[in-house]
């Protein structure tokens, strides 16, 4: 009877505002939804990812790698001649150019391997057994194995010919087969070992020997290893994409953990509204004898209904909200890591379980406080000034314990100075003492407008700040939670233009040619001689030579960047140490410059050791500097070039810069190069603006999830500031039928209903403000750089801050319009009715 | 797992080759299937050769020899498809301890005519080579495979110089066979065990089938070149059982053959008898097995006197019966390995016992090959031998 009644309560009072349920509902959903969305994407994008790198080297436990340039087959012969490390197997990568029948061109990865021996030391993971005919790809020269995705898209068959460039080389092949993504993940050209050779023109050179090693064995073949190769464990790779990877995912983690601490402040709110607003009717509920407890159970039941109606939609949406984050996601690790991730794999159920268990929890928590609250109030004397008096109280309490909060977050970053959830649980810490600030912080400015108020808008004014502060047990939350939601959208967008302006900065400095002419290996005979021909081009006052090679060193893998600078220099900012210029560091023998994601990866800084393995075996170089790099790997070192090819006998070059005079015409430069090389299609020339260009498309489609995310959690927070305006708004509508038979016009009062929010929505965006600068200081300089190992400058952009405060605004207003209308219309009738 | 792997790779291989049926694939079932006795006919066995349809450009076994060139016989026949050099043999330790020992390396032709190619790597032929040693005091049985491309300095021929100088080296990457007149070098070793051996008494050869032609079926073509070194003396060492290298002593049996031939569909497989009889005489006899049970008419072999005359053996003047059968536990496959063989022409009346049953060769072929025991009569009364059989496709 009892229950039935009180349930009968519950639901006439939502039939009654079916706006709030719904908006109840809705916030919970959103809340959950995102959050389930971004950790499912990430998790089967991690799945993929580890999938992709577990593959690789499935069984590879070693690799052997030259020093410098290619590894000359011979290595392989003395290998499986030795039953010691005869668990090897050869390979080769290249990137070729695919034409196709209709002109068309397909940038690919060539892998030459050996069928027969990879399955030992590798697994043949991906080639279609049935589909492809592996024993023609081993045996009959110019026979390759298309991707079946490739095959499928360009409507290429089993025994179709295809036209394979690299460099000069042109070769038609035929497809005798398709395969899945390759070992790791990429789309790749299967080819046998020796017609890769042939169709990039390298016979009697490998990029690698794969191997399969015990510890013994790897020792042995250690001690025994020609000084001009070394062998790496395989995972190293892949364990620094990991590293990188993980990061990501962190980061990507804790913006969906975001959304839903958002969405539990908006859902405190909502809740305690739906509570507030029952003031009578809960006083009346025990008046007529109910008990504490009954009155708890009925409130947290009702909560925990919402709570789990809201839930069940969020994980719907959440599922199919994960479907568009996971394209972005993969496609950001994409661009991060140049390596394609596989086909995404299922994530795992237990997410459901968390996002369902963070759901409900979170409504049932949020509607714990209001629900104490409301059954400890005194029943006869249900007086809300009492009540906002306590409110004042808490405000002023909250505000001094932001303090110790504050502290706490920057011992917790102090203390843990390299660890990423630590730094979240620092941001989240700094949040919550925003949101404690905020109450004090709304009294405080509401008390500074009030006079300007009174002298723009009368008494109405007057009344609009007043309104705000007399109701701040409930005005409080609302702001704390718009305040919260709008200085996350505004940290995310300061730090994305913070590290956007740097990378412009950046770019920059580091691209002063302003032609690149990538040199190809069909380039190598006679290029010096081509050189002094483009330096002596009317157009030209200099060029820069550059040779980047892949090299894995005793503490990981990273590019070697050599360099022979051009009349600007390297283009390179040092960030430490700061009084000299990286052409007085590379000068130096033995010396070089680190990028700064390497440098904090492996703890180096200025004057410490890195070991290079050189043609002499393992040397170590003094790390004069640590440079700004932005390349999305993140892993390069600088050496000058007369250094480099001192120590690793690698003669080749990759890049040439070419720097023009002011005056003279890109155009007319790249046709005179091109005619020089007597080459028209193969060689590629890239403007700087191109490069730049390029640069930044990635950049923005790498925090497009991001941005993404920006906006799922503004939209959780308009939600919810909606449903706690409408709320506060139908409260009032005594108020406001009071004030309308007092003779305030309809205008009048929607005017001043709406002037109140707006401010709310003001306070909320004020508060943003320094929490948004805070947080976005936070995701620049400790964030970013625990994750990835960036450097940026920290930069305000205004923009930023004004989109944020007037989201705030905007935000408050629209929600405000509803609730100012019904109040404005109010039934003048309600305010005799009762008293 | 590796041998999983390697096996998964040879699936591919042979799906294309057309060799399935001929080298013994039903071990490789492209899904890891049951191995249920009595499962498909496929051959599992090695002896025999490929399907000569596939092969155009092969050359073909057609005229017999009159004689077998050395060194140039040593050396690999690329213009035929299939090729093996086969060694098998059993050697006792100064303690009598007992050891069999197989090294065999074989030769697949993919291309009768291969285009010359710029990279080196460029082959085409594979190249498998199986060591095994049976140690019958400790009772194991330990195998190792090796398989590549055909390569020089990785496999196949290790000297360029086909016809050329001696030694004659064929290898499969660290295993290799070395022929230097009469001497034959056999060298694999794998962690734990292994065999460094010297052959002598290379220069007795018997020509198998008609003067080394030996046919494997009725069309003309289809048939192989064969000959065997039926008794060679052994010593050198083996390793066994992770202990140190023992010096041993003993007999061997080297088969050579190389052809482009085709096994008819109705066989199921085969059982080889290669066996060393104390009175001086060789033995040799393959039982083609139908796969109704019978006995095909293309069976045949040899009996090589001491004095060197050679007794040709048709299908029809060899009884065998199966006297028990193994189980073995890994495939689940039952093999007969103990058989009584009588040649009422011979007056030979032989039981052939394995060493121990567990001689099973489970690779990218399977089959089993194992050291046995001869004991038995003859005219002259109560004859003892040794020798190797292999039992292909159960």
């Amino acid at each position: 009877m009892r229950r039935r009644l009180l349930g009968r309560a519950s639901w006439r009072f939502y039939q009654r505002h079916p706006w709030q349920l719904l908006l109840a509902v809705a916030g919970i959903a959103l809340g959950v939804a995102v959050f389930l969305g971004i950790e499912l994407a990430n998790d089967s994008a991690r799945r993929a990812f580890e999938a992709s790198s577990s593959a690789a080297s499935e069984q590879t436990t070693h690799r052997l790698l030259p020093v410098a340039g290619p590894l000359p087959e011979a290595r392989y012969f003395e290998l499986k001649t030795d039953q010691r490390w005869i668990a090897s197997t050869p390979v080769i990568e290249a990137p070729v150019l695919l034409a196709l029948a209709g002109g068309q061109r397909l940038e690919m990865m060539l892998e030459g391997l050996d069928v027969i021996e990879e399955p030992s030391v590798r697994g043949l993971s991906g080639v279609r057994s049935g589909d492809a005919d592996l024993l023609r790809l081993l045996t009959e020269p110019l026979t390759v194995v298309l991707p079946q995705a490739t095959a499928n898209a360009y409507a290429i068959e089993t025994g179709d010919s295809v036209e394979v460039l690299a460099g000069d080389n042109r070769h038609e092949v035929v497809v005798i087969g398709t395969s899945e993504l390759g070992a790791d993940g990429q789309p790749r050209l299967l080819t046998d070992i020796a017609t890769a050779q042939e169709l990039i023109g390298t016979p009697g050179f490998l990029t690698r020997i794969d191997l399969r090693l015990d510890e013994a064995a790897a020792g042995a073949l250690s001690a025994n290893l020609d000084p001009r190769t070394v062998l790496v464990p395989a995972g190293a790779e892949d364990q620094i994409l990991g590293e990188l990877t993980r990061a990501f995912n962190t980061n990507l983690t804790a913006l969906g953990l975001l959304a839903l601490v958002v969405g539990m402040f908006l859902i405190y709110s909502t809740i305690s509204f739906t509570i507030i607003q029952r003031w009578r009717s809960v006083a009346v509920l025990r008046a007529i004898g109910l008990s504490r407890g009954e009155l708890m159970g009925k409130l947290l039941g009702e909560a925990l209904a919402i709570g789990i109606a809201g839930t069940l939609l969020g994980l719907l949406l959440g599922r199919e909200l994960s479907a568009g984050l996971l394209e972005l996601v993969l496609r950001t690790l994409d661009d991060l890591y140049f390596r394609r991730a596989l086909a995404a794999s299922e994530p795992s159920s237990l997410i459901y379980v968390l996002s369902a268990l963070l759901g409900v929890g979170a409504t049932v928590v949020s509607a714990l406080i209001p629900a104490v609250a409301a059954t400890r109030r005194d029943i006869t004397s249900a007086s809300r000034s009492r009540l906002e008096r306590n409110a004042h109280r808490l405000a002023r309490r909250f505000a001094l314990a932001a303090l110790p909060t504050l502290l706490l977050a920057g011992a917790i970053l102090a203390i843990a100075d390299r660890g990423l959830w630590q730094a979240f649980v620092a941001i989240f810490l700094v949040i919550v003492a925003g949101a404690m600030l905020v109450p004090l912080g709304t009294h405080g400015l509401m008390r500074f407008l009030e006079a300007p108020a009174a002298r723009l808008a009368g008494i109405a004014g007057r009344m609009a700040v007043r309104g705000v502060t007399d109701s701040l047990s409930r005005t409080g939350v609302a702001t704390a939670a718009l305040a919260i939601a709008v200085a996350t959208v505004m940290s995310v967008g300061l730090m994305i233009a913070s590290f956007r302006a740097s990378l412009v900065d950046w770019i920059d400095t580091t691209i002063t040619a302003d032609l690149y002419i990538d040199v190809g290996p069909e380039l190598d005979s006679g290029l010096e001689s081509s050189l002094t021909a483009i330096e002596a081009l009317p157009e030209v006052v200099g060029i820069s030579r550059m040779r980047v090679a892949r090299t894995l060193a005793p503490l990981g893998s990273f590019n070697i960047r050599a360099q022979a600078p051009g009349p600007e220099g390297y283009g390179i900012e040092l960030t430490a140490p700061d009084d000299v210029t990286a052409e007085a560091l590379l000068d130096e023998e033995r010396s070089v410059v680190v990028s700064e994601p390497l440098a904090y990866r492996l703890g180096l800084e200025p004057d410490t050791a890195l070991e290079l393995p050189t043609m002499t075996g393992i040397e170590a170089f003094r790390v004069a500097g640590i440079y700004r790099d932005y390349n999305t790997a993140g892993s390069d070192i600088v050496i000058a070039l007369d250094a480099y090819r001192r120590h690793f006998d690698d003669q080749g070059l990759s890049t040439i810069g070419v720097h023009l005079a002011a005056d003279a015409d890109a155009d007319i430069a790249t046709a005179a190069i091109r005619a020089l090389f007597a080459r028209d299609r193969d060689l590629r020339i890239r403007s700087t603006e191109f490069i730049r260009e390029i640069s930044l498309v990635v950049f923005d489609r790498t925090f497009q999830v991001t941005e993404v995310l920006r906006l799922l959690a503004g939209i959780v927070a308009f939600l919810g500031i909606l449903s706690a305006l409408m709320a506060l708004g139908l409260e009032r509508e005594r108020e406001f039928a009071v004030l309308r038979s007092l003779g305030m016009s309809v205008r009048q009062l929607f005017v001043q209903n709406l002037a109140q929010t707006g401010l709310l929505g003001l306070t909320a965006g004020l508060a943003a403000a320094p929490l948004g600068a805070a947080l976005a200081w936070l995701l620049v300089h400790v964030i970013n750089r625990r994750s990835f190992g960036w450097s940026m400058d920290f930069i305000v952009a205004p923009n930023a801050v004004l989109a944020g405060v007037s989201m705030a605004v905007a935000a408050a207003l629209l929600a405000g319009i509803y609730p100012a209308f019904v109040g404005a219309r109010a039934d003048m009738g309600l305010a005799w009715r009762d008293d | 797992m590796t041998d999983r792997a390697r096996i998964a790779a040879w699936i591919s291989l042979s799906a294309c080759f057309g060799l399935s049926a001929c080298l013994g694939l039903s071990a490789c079932a492209p899904e890891p299937e049951p191995r249920a006795t009595g499962s498909a006919p496929a051959l599992s066995g090695i002896r025999f050769l490929a399907e000569g349809a596939d092969s155009p450009g092969f050359a073909r076994a057609i005229a017999p020899r009159d004689y077998f060139v050395f060194p140039a016989d040593h050396a690999p026949h690329p213009e035929f498809r299939t090729e093996w050099w086969y060694f098998t043999g059993n050697v006792f330790d100064r303690d009598r301890n007992h050891y069999g020992f197989e090294l065999t390396i074989f030769r697949i032709g993919a291309n009768a005519a291969p285009q010359l190619r710029e990279s080196e790597l460029a082959t085409s032929s594979v190249w498998m080579a199986h060591v095994a040693v049976t140690d019958t005091a400790r009772r194991e049985f330990q195998v190792a495979e090796r398989l590549s491309r055909g390569v020089p300095g990785i496999a196949g021929l290790a000297s360029p110089d086909r016809s050329g100088n001696e030694p004659v080296v064929i290898q499969v990457e660290d295993f290799s066979i070395a022929f230097d007149g009469d001497i034959v070098t056999l060298n694999a070793r794998e962690p734990g065990f292994g065999i460094e051996l010297e052959l002598g008494g290379l220069a007795r050869i018997v020509p198998q089938g008609d003067n080394g032609l030996d046919p494997k079926g009725p069309e003309p073509g289809n048939a192989s070149y064969y000959f065997s070194a039926p008794r060679l003396s052994v010593t050198g060492q083996i390793t066994s059982g992770d202990t140190d290298a023992v010096p041993v002593e003993g007999a061997a049996w080297m088969d050579r053959e190389w052809g482009t031939s085709a096994l008819s569909p109705d066989l199921a497989g085969w059982d080889w008898f290669a066996l060393q009889l104390d009175d001086g005489r060789d033995l040799m006899f393959y039982r083609l097995r139908r796969i109704d049970g019978g006995t095909s008419e293309f069976s045949g072999g040899s009996i090589a006197a001491a004095n060197g005359s050679v007794t040709r053996l048709g299908a029809e003047s060899v009884e065998l019966s199966a006297v028990r059968s193994w189980t073995s536990p890994e495939t689940g496959i039952r093999y007969p390995v103990e058989w009584q063989l009588r040649v009422p022409s011979e007056n030979l009346d032989l039981r052939v016992e394995p060493r121990i049953d567990h001689q099973e060769i489970d690779e990218t072929v399977r089959y089993w090959e194992g050291a046995v025991t001869v004991q038995g009569n003859a005219a002259a009364g109560p004859v003892q031998g040794i020798g190797y059989l292999e039992l292909a496709g159960y």
